[in-house]
């Protein structure tokens, strides 16, 4: 009986200790989910044609909706670089100018992203409604958007 | 006739009332989300709902070590008992998390990392249930029952690993994490009123299946009984 | 102990294998059922060479799982429909050696199928995978260990209840997800020409994953065996 009791706790310990193991490696290396538009701008020609996610701002202004062709053309930045996206289909409600956003897709030799799933990605803070939106406000929402994506 | 005893009837209208208080705050009382707008609402009932479930699962583990080590099949009944709880929560989870999702990420369904995970975990404990039904004694079902929960607990956290390393979409959890939450405290106070409320119902749930298997075992062992005299 | 429980272990597989042997029955039909699968995909994709590259490493595994599946279904067959499972479980000793004799050889033969799966998918779908096998092989054999150490275990369980067929996909599935995420995401870098010092983090996976059912399968193994 106490022979198996003792199985019982080194089982259990190395159980732990594997999962432990794991999480702290896990944790150290640094995983990507998604690309900012200055990380593909310097890198775009590595990962021409392959499958990859792009995530940040609409930049304001700049989206663009032809009826005919169901073609959604806009840009994402970060701040520094600019991407251009063309995403055929329509777009989620939450999806707007100013606001963040993720799309799955690849990178064409043409110069522009072709999107094929557009996510718009809201941040982890949860606040009420502040009259008049500021440009701070924006700023902050912004900032949190991208913090997620690079944990 | 079996009737729920006094501290039962406390027990549930206090569940029921408690949720109603909370949904009221939280779907009507207070603003909605800046951002997200009314659909943000939906998380007095989504995170609530997961945070229940993961409990029940978590109880539905040690009730079923204890089971292994003791052998009682009253401890069973609550791992048993659990699991179904948990089951029913998750389902409640991964509908209100899709009809979040069909808004705010323009998709009713995408292979985020916790939304996959809680698929899995819930498909892990349909499995559960199917195999204490199939089984074909009471004691089999228990013990494959314990097993297949041991199993479950480290299964459930590799898979959170594998498929965070996978994809991430799902903000990040909003409540649990280093530097204190970062809702604003108008959205927060319903949304921990209504997940005290939600743990309240599932502890009512929990006591009734318990007594509920209590008397279903007592009704098989006197039809037993029974045969034997006739 | 050690070498007692080697003894025994090695006792249970011998078994299996002899009787494997002598009726081909389990082997055979994983390797036929394997090669239908392969032959199967290609109707399923149609003749696009540059999609089938993408998707080459999950339609890999899925043969791989679906053919192993089948032999773990079979793995305690002989015994229930002999009715030899109370001479199984007089075995002397601890139940271990049961749970490491029966799981050897559903690797055994689950790694015999794949030797051959691997070689036809390469001819079959034009893939040079000839100098990355060593590395296919690591991966293989890792994914392997592992969806067979929970596999065995469910295999006994099912072997008891109704709708058997039906329940051992269902439970093992669910549960191996991280096995088949890590083995798909590493056979997919290494057929890109990536390393193995790139998928680091998915052999990682599967080394643990492997480590902690390798010990928590056996212990509550004989659970499931109680009569």
């Amino acid at each position: 009986m106490k022979g198996r009791r003792l199985k019982y706790l080194v089982a259990g310990g190395i159980v732990v200790a594997a999962l432990v193991g794991m999480i702290y490696s896990g944790v150290k290396e640094s995983v990507v989910y998604f690309y900012t538009p200055s990380e593909l701008t310097q890198k775009k020609d590595s990962v021409e044609g392959k499958s990859l996610r792009v995530g940040g701002m609409v930049v304001d202004g700049s989206l663009k909706w032809d009826p005919q062709a169901l073609l959604l053309t806009f840009q994402l930045t970060d701040g520094q670089g600019v991407v251009i996206v063309r995403h055929k289909g329509t777009a989620p409600d939450l999806f707007k100018e100013g606001a963040g956003a993720v799309v799955e897709g690849t990178w064409t030799r043409d110069g522009y992203f072709r999107s094929s799933n557009i996510m718009a990605k809201h941040s982890e803070e949860y606040k009420p409604p502040v009259h008049p939106e500021t440009l701070e406000s924006k700023k902050e929402l912004f900032k949190s958007i991208l913090k997620e994506g690079k944990p | 006739m079996a009737r729920l005893s006094f501290a039962a009837r406390l027990h549930g209208g206090a569940a029921a009332l408690l949720l109603a208080v909370g949904l009221y705050w939280g779907l009507l009382a207070v603003p909605a989300d800046a951002f997200q707008g009314e659909v943000q609402r939906i998380m007095y009932l989504h995170v609530p709902s997961v945070s229940t479930a993961y409990l029940a699962i978590l109880v539905t583990f040690c009730a079923s070590i204890l089971y292994l080590w003791k052998r009682d099949l009253r401890i069973d009944a609550v791992a048993h008992s659990s699991a179904e709880i948990g089951v029913v929560f998750l389902g409640i989870t991964l509908a209100t998390g899709a009809i979040w999702g069909k808004p705010t990420w323009g998709v009713w369904w995408t292979w985020d990392a916790r939304l996959t995970v809680t698929a899995i975990v819930f498909t892990m404990y349909v499995g559960y249930l199917m195999v204490r039904a199939f089984a074909e004694e009471p004691q089999a079902g228990a013990r494959y029952g314990a097993v297949l929960a041991v199993l479950g607990l480290p299964a459930i956290i590799l898979n959170h690993f594998a498929v965070q390393w996978w994809r991430t979409l799902h903000q990040p959890s909003s409540l649990i994490r280093p530097g204190g939450p970062s809702v604003a405290p108008v959205i927060l106070w319903p949304l921990v009123f209504n997940i005290v409320a939600m743990l309240v119902l599932y502890s009512y749930f929990l006591l009734e299946r318990v007594r509920l298997e209590r008397i279903r075992h007592r009704a098989a062992e006197s039809r037993l009984k029974r045969g034997r005299r006739g | 102990m050690v070498a007692e429980l080697l003894r025994r272990t090695w006792a249970m597989t011998w078994k299996d294998v002899t009787v494997e042997l002598r009726a081909r029955e389990r082997v055979t039909a994983m390797l036929f059922f394997a090669a239908l699968v392969l032959f199967i995909f290609n109707f399923a994709l149609g003749p696009d060479r540059e999609k089938l590259r993408e998707v080459a490493p999950g339609l890999l595994w899925l043969a791989f799982l679906f053919t192993g599946m089948l032999g773990l279904g079979r793995s305690f067959q002989a015994e229930r429909e002999n009715e030899c499972f109370e001479a199984l479980l007089l075995t002397p000793g601890d139940r271990e050696s049961i749970y490491y004799g029966k799981l050897a050889g559903n690797v055994l033969f689950m790694v015999i199928a794949e030797a051959l799966i691997l070689p036809l998918f390469g001819i079959l779908y034009n893939l040079d995978i000839w100098g990355l096998l060593p590395s296919l092989a690591l991966v293989a054999f890792l994914g392997t260990l592992g969806f067979s150490a929970v596999g065995t275990l469910l295999a006994a369980m099912t072997a008891h209840i109704r709708a058997r067929e039906v329940m051992l996909p269902l439970l093992l599935f669910p549960l191996t997800v991280p096995v088949i995420l890590a083995s798909v995401r590493a056979t997919e870098a290494i057929l890109l020409g990536e390393g193995l010092g790139e998928v680091s983090q998915w052999l990682k996976l599967l080394v643990g994953f492997d480590v902690i059912f390798l010990v928590v399968s056996p212990l509550v193994f004989e659970f499931v065996l109680e009569e």
